[in-house]
């Protein structure tokens, strides 16, 4: 089933249309400095702020978060039992558009993880162009070997999780 | 000297970001309104979660009026989150109420030297809902960077305290934000040493405000 999801990843570049104007400058100039979509993506996520700054708010910033995005993105599109019922929803939603499609898929992991999808949306957009250059495929297969890595100490990670 | 008579009004425009839990309402920073049914305030003050996040109306209407510090009732609604940018800590949150009566520009409108008023909510940390008025200048404009982007901020040459970040900076003549207060200046972002629960990086009059011309594009 999941299959049916390629067209998702066909020109992953229309991807960053699902971006506001004020999110697609940064993410633009950020990849346009020669980094890396999973590299901006990480940026997007795990950067507090304006460099040097105490800030005086009530909540700091969680720096686990860009690793559980890659979680529910390898359930969401790589067949796990987790997102049977939202998978086949995206796939009626890719025929829409991909703004739409990914719009959709934000907002489910979205809620799964605790955030806004306003907050996520580069990330997911920025991730699926990876997986798009990469081959949704061999992702899945890499982000699989991770996760068998990770139980394994003595096993090294994949090249392509360590890019 | 008489308080500006839109000044007077803050607390219609300027509120506090809270969140509630079984515990009770926490207090995490200030917001004001930037178009109709929309606030802005900083990203670390939500930290981008929206669960049972609430807007909290100060007691009084204006200024004028003493605040009893004793008061512990409150009136808030649930708000939502409409936009993000984490690079530059902005926040936009969505209501259906309230609009502002001036404009939002940007610190391209400030010199240094320029008087400018801020309003906030400091030590909302402690659960203390003071709206307060403060008064300082511009000490410097300065770019600061976040992962590669970087930003038009002014320093102010004043002291803030947790539960400012997302008060609005005005021009003295009280026609203009041009800035939202982020947090002080600190290297590295603080938190190496905490006496009491103060961190001694922050005590200085180096406050940043970042442009509020972001906010703009954001709504």
């Amino acid at each position: 089933m999941a299959s049916d999801l390629d067209s998702l990843f066909s020109d992953p570049d229309d991807l960053l249309d699902a971006l506001p104007a004020y999110q697609r400058q940064s993410v633009d100039t950020l990849l346009n400095s020669g980094k890396s979509p999973e590299e901006v993506a990480q940026l997007w996520l795990t950067t507090p702020g304006p460099s040097n700054t105490f800030p005086f708010g009530g909540e700091r910033f969680a720096s686990v978060f860009y690793d559980k995005l890659l979680d529910e993105l390898e359930k969401f599109i790589c067949d796990d039992k987790e997102y049977l019922a939202e998978r086949r929803e995206l796939i009626s939603k890719v025929e829409a558009g991909k703004v739409v499609a990914t719009s959709f898929m934000t907002t489910v992991i979205a809620t799964h993880l605790g955030t806004t999808p306003a907050l996520l949306t580069p990330a997911v957009v920025l991730i699926l162009i990876s997986v798009s250059r990469i081959g949704r495929r061999a992702w899945c297969e890499a982000r699989a070997e991770v996760r068998k890595a990770s139980q394994d100490p003595s096993k090294p990670l994949p090249p392509a999780e360590k890019a | 000297m008489a308080v500006n008579p839109l000044f007077q009004l803050a607390p219609q425009f300027v509120l506090t970001v809270g969140r509630t839990s079984p515990e009770g309402l926490k207090l995490l920073g200030s917001a004001f309104f930037v178009a109709p049914g929309k606030l802005a305030t900083t990203k670390h003050v939500t930290g981008a979660d929206q669960t049972n996040l609430v807007l909290v109306f100060p007691r009084n209407d204006t200024l004028l009026t003493y605040e009893d510090t004793s008061n512990t009732q409150v009136r808030f609604i649930p708000t939502k989150i409409t936009a993000v940018d984490p690079l530059r800590d902005i926040c936009i949150l969505e209501i259906s109420t309230g609009a502002p009566r001036y404009h939002i520009t940007g610190t391209d409108d400030v010199a240094p030297g320029d008087p400018v008023v801020t309003f906030g909510f400091p030590h909302s940390d402690t659960g203390r809902l003071v709206l307060t008025l403060q008064n300082a200048d511009v000490g410097a404009r300065i770019l600061i960077d976040a992962a590669g982007i970087k930003s038009k901020h002014i320093v102010m040459n004043t002291q803030a305290r947790p539960g400012q970040s997302g008060g609005p900076v005005f021009t003295a003549d009280a026609s203009r934000v041009v800035a939202m207060v982020i947090g002080s200046y600190a290297p590295g972002g603080g938190g190496g040493i905490s006496l009491g629960g103060i961190d001694p990086a922050t005590l200085h009059q180096t406050t940043h405000a970042i442009s509020a011309e972001y906010i703009k594009g954001m709504l």
